[in-house]
């Protein structure tokens, strides 16, 4: 190449870039970066306000009442004491504006001594960070083998029509309505009591040797794991392949299917069309899927013992540890909030229209 | 009312209304013909399994099973209907009246719904539980109402856009009719039936919703009232482990069958209306 | 003589659904020879798009085909194999345009990624990119669409592109027979004509030998085909020479669309008035007995109202009419 042409090459590179990602869907990202950015803000300001309104202050739950030993100047002294280290006797704006510092410096401070699971005076954001990880190993699996093989099974059944079909949709809409922790407690009894095949609680057996990063434990782990993924999947499933069908069902009497047909596309083709515009609507519907499930998680945490995040926020909701609900809450707004922006910016990069825009 | 006719003659519909139907004439008969399921801690009386005595058997404090099933059926449905109406009031207001204005009352309600849209129910509800710490049916059937009613928002305003462009509302507006009373005669009369769907819809979530969290222990108070999932949720609650609960099979399996059924029967209804308002799903 | 082209023989297709049965097509034979233009006209409803869905080969869904025979080319569509109608007659002796073109693109695909897709299923092996492209690009000018059509996504395009590029992938392979359904409806009147002249551009250059030509327009059926039938509820009511049928209509139903076009002399006056056929057109679950056009006809006799009229063939030319009167 002549030397010169290696000056214009990073400005070729941009144009391509720029033809790449056109204006419109630059835009696109920005609009969502500040629609997430505000939510955000309107949950911490929400977290922030609601519990704090509520005439029942925490810490009359953890401090005994004055009776017997103490009389009420020492029980008003303790309060104070607690009420200032917790830092609940500013205030309202000043805690305001604290809250928010401690946001940002990513201190949420420590859990509260009356909680069951995480022990006091744990870093709050310490014990979430070691809990997330399980939640996240039931969520994200769930949604993506549901989203591929129900869609896969919903386009499959509108292809092929006819009873078989029509079996299918029954079975989807069934398993789709039938309520997750049900299942679950339906799967232990069946599976885990009764066939004995599944553990019944927890994510690892008790043993002698404590668990350690090898085949044995990762397989002990997955056996745990098995039936509290099940009692979503199988709900997820259902939702999927009954609304691909009816997408796909719906795109293959538009007109650029039936033009296929007459052009002469074997079927299998035009039904590769169909479902390829079938899917787009989809991913929107992920973000609400994703939404719900992260809910039905929780619930099913709390059957099955596993240790995610739901477990931990409805312990700290039963013992009443302020801090811990408040920063469960936040890192679940966190990864909701997180995941919904990846999945409008890929929808955006996969449906042309608002990848390339109008012109 | 071509509407209601077509109803009417839907199979959907009609086969979907019946069972919801019967589920709640069993909870209102049934509450009324059983005796209060009352506790029998004694040997015999404790867990018993399914008997002529007892068509469900007894719990493990030796309440009937089918008595206490009854009344959660009733009790849920109440939180169905408290939350769904609440809730479909709440997204009416915000869903019909925004862009039935247009101009910045549309843009800043679509905003709000679709800011609240992204929050987690579930973990909202068990968040505001905490926070009113008394938890009685009303409270249960509010807090479901205010967190699920975007959804119904969105769709409500998707369909009063699409209707807003029909032609009659012009000729209304044309004739210099003002908006309200547009609305009130016009636009309610198409809309009375899908706001119908949504509601349908919304008590059904509401429902599933109060069952989720009674089953973790957030929910009513078991002393208060009990539903479907308060039901589920002592069944675990009252048994040191899985081997234990899992051996009163009678105790838990039915709420779930009941509430699996009543939301099939929904999905069927919603289905059912579907058709009706979309030509296009109508299949031969 | 050669066989016709075209070939249809009491045709019958009807719409079936949870509306009951719609007659759309009942009972309709047509000829059509090889370099011939031939113009199917008639109101909206009338079963004109039907009888097109028919000819193509792949009805929708709803619509069955009932009886009569199709033969295209020979080749008898709907008793033939499958593969051999996909392969054979579909693109390369027939191609049918739809009536909506700018819905037949696939939107989430560029055009010259449907291009790749449409050559590689029809010949059954992929082809050379570069080579595929140069063809279509070549093609499309001759229809007066720049290459730069091609990289594009179809809703990036205009109406009239998108219907041109369309037409363009149809006639691809320079079918015999060219169905086109109503292409200068959704055109504003400087597309129209961009559209007509494309046409018969395509006739000149030998791209197809002939055109099966569906519309209600009938000054674009003037302009481009030089038989013309008329149809009405389901069949044919006449067919002749364009001109014939213009300057001299037998059917009733013929004369009352010729005079309810406006026309003008050429000092720009309107010439004569302008009179519309008193009623409506008959629901097509339900079509009137007799002759189907009697509730509507100025000459209506009492045979009419109970007997059909059989095609009576008139005295020159191919003139064909289903009238009692010129029995």
């Amino acid at each position: 190449m002549p030397k010169w042409e290696y000056a214009i090459m990073p400005r070729k590179l941009f144009a391509h870039l720029r033809r790449f990602f056109t204006n419109s869907f630059v835009k696109f990202v920005a609009k969502k970066v500040v629609f997430y950015a505000i939510v955000m803000f309107v949950a911490m300001t929400f977290v922030f306000f609601i519990p704090r309104i509520v005439p029942v202050n925490p810490i009359d739950l953890m401090i005994p009442r004055p009776s017997g030993g103490i009389s009420p100047e020492q029980y008003a002294e303790i309060r104070n004491y607690y009420m200032r280290f917790f830092g609940l006797d500013k205030p309202l704006f000043d805690q305001y504006i604290i809250f928010w510092r401690q946001i940002l410096t990513l201190d949420l401070g420590r859990s509260f001594p009356t909680s069951s699971v995480v022990s006091w005076p744990r870093p709050v954001l310490g014990a979430i960070l070691g809990f997330l990880p399980f939640t996240l190993a039931l969520v994200i699996p769930v949604l993506l083998l549901s989203f591929i093989l129900g869609n896969w099974i919903g386009a499959r059944a509108a292809y092929v029509g006819g009873k078989r079909s029509e079996l299918a949709y029954f079975f989807s809409v069934f398993s789709n309505r039938l309520p997750c922790f049900w299942l679950g407690m339906v799967l232990l009894f069946l599976l885990a009591t009764r066939a004995g095949l599944f553990p019944t609680v927890g994510w690892i057996s008790l043993r002698v040797k404590p668990p350690s990063l090898d085949l044995d434990t990762f397989l002990d782990v997955l056996w745990h794991y098995c039936l509290p993924f099940l009692s979503l999947f199988i709900v997820y499933l259902g939702g999927w392949a009954t609304g691909m069908r009816s997408m796909v069902i719906y795109e293959m009497d538009s007109g650029y299917v039936r033009y296929s047909d007459q052009l002469g596309f074997r079927k299998s083709k035009s039904m590769a069309y169909a479902k390829r515009n079938a899917i787009l609507p989809q991913f929107t519907g992920i973000n609400l899927y994703l939404n719900a499930l992260i809910g039905e998680t929780t619930i099913i945490e709390n059957i099955f013992g596993w240790p995610g995040i739901g477990r931990l926020l409805v312990d700290s909701v039963m013992t009443s540890n302020f801090p811990m609900i408040t920063g469960c809450f936040l890192v679940i707004m966190v990864v909701v909030i997180f995941g919904n922006f990846l999945i409008d910016i890929l929808y955006g990069f996969v449906d042309p229209r608002i990848r390339i825009g109008r012109r | 009312m071509e509407m209601l006719e077509l109803l009417r003659r839907s199979r959907k519909f009609i086969i979907g209304s019946a069972v919801v139907g019967a589920i709640i004439m069993l909870g209102i008969i049934g509450t009324m013909v059983t005796p209060e399921p009352k506790m029998n801690l004694s040997q015999i009386g404790k867990a018993q399994p399914p008997s002529w005595e007892h068509p469900l058997g007894t719990t493990s404090l030796g309440e009937d099973v089918f008595a206490q099933l009854c009344r959660g059926i009733s009790n849920s449905f109440m939180v169905g209907l408290l939350g769904g109406g609440l809730g479909t009031l709440i997204a009416v207001l915000l869903g019909a009246l925004g862009p039935y204005k247009g101009g910045l009352a549309d843009e800043s309600s679509n905003f709000v719904t679709n800011v609240i849209l992204v929050f987690p129910i579930l973990p909202m509800l068990l968040f505001l539980s905490y926070v009113l710490g008394e938890r009685s049916l009303f409270t249960v059937g509010m807090l479901v109402a205010l967190t699920s009613w975007p959804w119904a928002a969105r769709s409500i305003r998707s369909q009063v856009l699409s209707l807003k462009e029909r032609e009659f509302i012009n000729l209304a507006r044309m004739s210099g009719m003002k908006d309200r009373t547009t609305v009130i005669t016009e636009v309610l009369p198409n809309m009375l039936a899908y706001i119908l769907m949504v509601f349908v819809l919304l008590a059904g979530g509401a429902i599933i919703a109060e069952a989720g969290i009674s089953v973790i222990g957030v929910g009513p108070d078991r002393g208060l009232c009990v539903t479907l999932g308060n039901m589920m949720y002592s069944a675990i609650q009252f048994h040191p482990s899985v081997w234990h609960w899992s051996s009163i099979w009678w105790w838990f399996i039915p709420p779930g069958l009941v509430l699996t059924a009543c939301l099939s029967a929904i999905f069927v209804i919603h289905a059912g209306m579907d058709e009706v308002f979309n030509p296009r799903m109508r299949r031969v | 003589m050669v066989g016709h082209l075209l070939e249809i023989e009491e045709l019958k297709g009807y719409y079936r659904g949870t509306f009951g049965v719609v007659f759309g097509v009942d009972g309709v034979s047509l000829t059509l020879d090889s370099g011939e233009m031939l113009g199917l006209a008639g109101e909206s409803g009338c079963g004109k798009s039907t009888l097109a869905e028919l000819v193509s080969g792949s009805p929708p869904p709803l619509l069955h085909y009932e009886g009569g025979k199709i033969l295209v080319d020979g080749f008898d569509i709907y008793h033939m194999d499958p593969e051999v109608l996909r392969t054979e007659v579909k693109c390369k002796r027939m191609s049918y345009v739809p009536q909506a073109s700018m819905e037949s693109l696939n939107p989430v695909k560029r055009i010259r990624d449907f291009l790749m897709d449409v050559v590689k299923e029809r010949t059954g092996k992929k082809p050379s990119r570069e080579k595929v492209l140069k063809t279509a690009g070549d093609h499309l000018k001759k229809l007066g669409l720049e290459s730069w059509v091609l990289d594009h996504y179809p809703f990036e395009l205009s109406g009239g592109m998108k219907q041109r590029v369309v037409i363009g992938i149809s006639t691809l392979w320079n079918p015999k027979l060219l169905v086109i359904d109503e292409p200068t409806s959704a055109l504003d009147v400087t597309s129209q004509k961009r559209m007509i002249k494309s046409l018969l551009d395509l006739k000149q250059a030998k791209i197809i030998e002939s055109m099966l030509y569906i519309s209600h327009d009938l000054s674009s059926l003037r302009q481009l085909c030089d038989r013309c039938a008329i149809m009405y509820c389901g069949k044919i009511v006449e067919t002749g020479d364009m001109d014939d049928i213009i300057n001299n209509p037998l059917h009733p139903y013929t004369q009352g669309l010729i005079s309810s076009v406006v026309s003008y002399d050429p000092k720009g006056r309107k010439k004569g008035g302008l009179e519309s056929i008193p009623g409506e057109h008959p629901d097509l679950r339900n079509p009137p007995p007799g002759c189907r056009f009697h509730p509507r006809c100025p000459y209506a006799m009492n045979i009419c109202k109970t007997k059909e009229p059989p095609v009576i063939k008139a005295e020159k030319g191919r003139r064909e009419v289903s009238c009692w009167l010129h029995k």
